[in-house]
């Protein structure tokens, strides 16, 4: 088993007010959200000492239940604070957030952390769809669409996407995650979202139900992920939240947790006007599967004793807190415990208090239960996200051309000034083509064409060379030069130096990875003179650059420079 | 003009219109192009989930039908064809001269005539479970021999408790109550005792069939499987007679889709009002 820590981050001092009010920050005191902050994060933090494995935040919207909406913020900030334990996010609400903005925080936190980051997601609850004015209907689409971009940002070089709620080009980020694969937890209560979160091979985690639920959700998980996605999840694929008190004595725990888990549920009230549950964000199915058993969240008349029996609160000494966890741990089977420590408006101090008996006291009993598969289930669970190399297999491969490429050079190009036939030396002809780079692109912006040499893991930039007579002859014997210089002629800087007969040897110049390449790195700049030229041995017919047959191509760089107020 | 918003849609006001010597409460909310929600038998309530699944794409006007809260329906008003001619004047008043019309149960019935009596009045049609229809053996119930056991048997296909949203917090988990006991059955057994006040307990309307042939606008019928009150077959006619309709049948659904098969109702008809163009003619949906 290993121990997380994890509050809803509820402000602190709501007036007693009746639900016939609803809570907008016209109650809010952002002095005592201040405070707040600092209390949860020195209670988070001091977990590391306590032994624990991890700390999770997470995020709401515009209520008074949770005060942290940008909760990878909070993160940071845990990070900061501490360097071993593991510091995560469940989540961050991905169907109303940029995917890419998401996916690059979370690659932040990771290297911020020295990848010790678990990011999470969450489909987020109605009152937020309301407020961003989102159609709940497309939740469920959203998150799929949002997962999808967040997965190709920390796992691809580079990518386009184009689907129905976001369309985004060119996305390569920076920085990357340190983890590959970064690790993702969830949230999973309906059905759907625990079918999505096997799919992707999620962490999915239950809160606020009795153990038969808990265990009934994660016997669905294993379900589908067995049948329908083929592999067998562990324990550690699994955790269970609970709301917990601990104290010196049962009854000393439940006195000082009732008017707190009391404070809990009034902050629980939907803030926003509209009184009636909106459609589309649940679906028949799920309020099917939740029908099977025999309770859902207890309402806030529920008795205390009720909710601390079915464990919506784990409340009492350490020895009750430990026995009621070992069976819940061992009935559920779960590898993650959570404990959300701070309930309601519970005192910083009883806070901290809780958490020292529950290190001392619960935490090394429990260490042992379900960890028997964890090895195995964390090599099932990292599959989902593992870069696979081009061919996968490790075997040796070609090196490649230089595959960024952003240009092509031609005899068609811009750039291309004039084809040329030159006796050389009296007897030889060289043909071929002269292309100068402009003072300033179409633009206005001035710009640079790199020819690219090769380097350990590519070849340099593709060149492709035919030229031929007038009838359509090919030279059989010849020399090929690519060079540059600068505008007056001088600077000469040689990029390729090679055999026509390499060229022309080659059956298909444009299939994949078979053509020649650029020898040398070289820069054109503004004004500088690109030259293509075929020296012909004496007695070989004489080319034709501008014949039909004759071409070539260089794939190369543009180096745009961009100079901007 | 884009659909979907949920804030818009969870927005509304209690407005009243007046025609005449007769004055109309309607709750008015949502964005887009006018839709007119006629109720059915449980009359009228706040601004529930089914408004805000019509105002995701729709401005909404969902009037309470006068007398049906008191009983006491105007003497002009005998028939549901009566009714249908009273909402024409609420649309005029309300300054809208096309609109999308939903009609369900009793509502439907009057939506129906509106339909087609007004075909320039209403761009696209929505019926569920209309009463009134008249189908060979097909009978519906009769309604005025019913008690409320026979009668919560026809109206609800749930059985058992059912898990309802919190008071406190309807997005947050929920409770298992059996709906017999519940404010809903109430309104609706409320509903039946003034319909059959107002028109006896025969629920035959032999012109409706005729009627439904005339209408022109684009239609989604809805109907529950198990209706007790307008069986299914009820809703099988009339997609044979209005001729640009798709009938959707849903299973495990009463006389109350919307509460039977709530989220699964809600989502072909945000479909059809987001786009009624993916509803091709003749389809027929079993879900």
């Amino acid at each position: 088993m290993k121990f997380y820590t994890f509050d809803e981050l509820t402000y602190p001092s709501l007036a007693e007010l009746g639900p016939e009010f609803k809570f907008t920050n016209r109650f809010c005191d952002p002095v005592v959200v201040h405070r707040a902050y600092l209390d949860h994060l020195e209670e988070w933090s001091m977990c590391e000492d306590l032994g624990f494995d991890g700390a999770f935040v997470n995020e709401h919207h515009f209520t008074a239940l949770n005060i942290q909406p940008a909760c990878n913020i909070m993160a940071a900030a845990i990070i900061m604070r501490t360097s071993r334990m593991k510091v995560g996010v469940i989540g961050n609400v991905i169907p109303l957030r940029n995917p890419v903005r998401t996916a690059e925080e979370f690659a932040m936190l990771d290297c911020l952390s020295g990848g010790r980051f678990i990011g999470g997601i969450v489909r987020g609850v109605p009152q937020e769809y309301v407020a961003y004015n989102i159609d709940p209907f497309t939740s469920h689409a959203r998150q799929r669409e949002a997962f999808e971009i967040i997965h190709k940002c920390l796992t691809e070089e580079l990518f386009d996407y184009d689907g129905k709620f976001w369309k985004v080009t060119n996305v390569s980020i920076w920085p990357k995650p340190i983890q590959r694969p970064l690790p993702f937890w969830m949230p999973a209560g309906s059905a759907e979202s625990i079918e999505f979160a096997a799919e992707h091979r999620i962490c999915s985690a239950q809160v606020f139900g009795p153990t038969l639920q808990f265990r009934e959700n994660f016997d669905l998980y294993r379900t589908v992920a067995r049948e329908r996605f083929g592999w067998d999840p562990g324990f550690e694929t699994f955790v269970g939240a609970r709301l917990i008190h601990v104290a010196d004595t049962n009854q000393q725990a439940m006195t000082e947790a009732r008017d707190a888990l009391g404070y809990f549920f009034r902050t629980l009230t939907r803030p926003v006007v509209n009184p009636a549950p909106l459609p589309g964000h649940s679906s028949d199915r799920s309020y099917a599967h939740r029908k099977r058993r025999d309770q859902d969240v207890p309402g806030p008349n529920t008795p205390f004793e009720e909710m601390r029996r079915d464990g919506f609160i784990v409340c009492g000494d350490p020895d009750y807190v430990a026995r009621w966890l070992e069976d819940d741990m061992r009935g559920a089977r779960y590898g993650h415990f959570m404990g959300m420590f701070h309930v309601g408006n519970l005192q910083h101090e009883k806070v901290m208090r809780s958490k020292r008996l529950f290190a001392e006291h619960v935490m090394p009993s429990l260490k042992a239960i379900n960890v028997d598969e964890a090895a195995a289930s964390k090599s099932h669970a990292s599959a989902a996200y593992e870069i696979k190399g081009p061919r996968g297999d490790g075997a040796a491969q070609t090196v490649p051309l230089y595959p960024d490429f952003n240009y092509v050079l031609t005899r068609d190009c811009p750039e291309a000034v004039r084809s040329f036939i030159e006796k050389t030396d009296g007897q030889s002809v060289a043909a071929g083509w002269e292309l100068k780079v402009p003072e300033w692109g179409a633009d206005g912006f001035p710009y640079e064409i790199i020819l690219v040499g090769p380097t350990d893991d590519q070849r340099g930039s593709a060149f492709r060379l035919r030229l031929t007579d007038a009838e359509g002859c090919e030279p059989h014997s010849a020399k090929v030069l690519v060079e540059v210089m600068d505008p007056a002629g001088d600077h000469r800087q040689v990029a390729f130096q090679g055999r026509y007969e390499d060229f022309a040897g080659i059956p298909d110049q444009q299939a994949p990875e078979a053509a020649l390449n650029i020898h040398c790195r070289v820069e054109a700049q503004s004004r500088f003179i690109i030259r293509i030229a075929v020296t012909i041995s004496p007695g070989s017919p004489e080319p034709d650059p501008d014949g039909t047959e004759s071409f070539f191509e260089i794939e190369c760089f543009k180096h745009w420079l961009n100079i901007t107020a | 003009m884009g659909t979907g918003y949920a804030g818009y849609a969870s927005v509304f006001n209690r407005k009243i219109a007046t025609i005449g010597q007769l004055t109309i409460r309607y709750l008015e909310g949502g964005y887009g192009i006018p839709l007119l929600y006629v109720h059915g038998l449980e009359g009228w309530g706040s601004w529930d989930s089914v408004h805000i699944t019509f105002a995701l794409s729709n401005h909404v006007y969902a009037p309470l039908l006068p007398g049906w809260q008191d009983g006491r329906i105007p003497s002009f008003i005998k028939s549901p064809a009566d009714y249908a001619k009273l909402m024409r004047d609420f649309l005029e008043v309300a300054g809208i001269k096309t609109a999308t019309l939903v009609g369900y149960s009793i509502g439907g019935w009057i939506a129906l005539y509106l339909a087609a009596e007004f075909p320039d009045l209403v761009e696209r049609l929505v019926i569920v479970d209309s009463l009134g229809l008249c189908v060979g053996d097909a009978r519906p119930a009769a309604v005025g021999k019913m008690d409320q056991e026979a009668f919560g048997e026809a109206v609800f296909a749930r059985r058992g408790p059912v898990l309802v949203p919190h008071d406190f917090n309807p997005d947050f988990g929920g409770v298992f109550e059996d709906l017999r006991n519940s404010p809903d059955f109430k309104r609706y057994w409320r509903g039946k005792e003034i319909l059959v006040n107002w028109i006896g307990a025969n629920l035959e309307d032999s012109e409706l069939g005729q009627v439904a042939r005339r209408i022109k606008a684009k239609t989604l019928i809805v109907w529950g499987r198990q209706d007790g009150l307008a069986p299914c077959e009820h809703g099988g006619f009339l997609a044979d007679c209005i001729p640009q309709a798709t009938l959707v049948l849903l299973a495990d659904a009463g006389h109350t889709p919307m509460k039977d098969k709530r989220e699964t109702f809600q989502g072909f008809v945000h479909q059809f009002l987001s786009n009624s163009d993916a509803f091709g003619p003749d389809r027929i949906v079993e879900a």
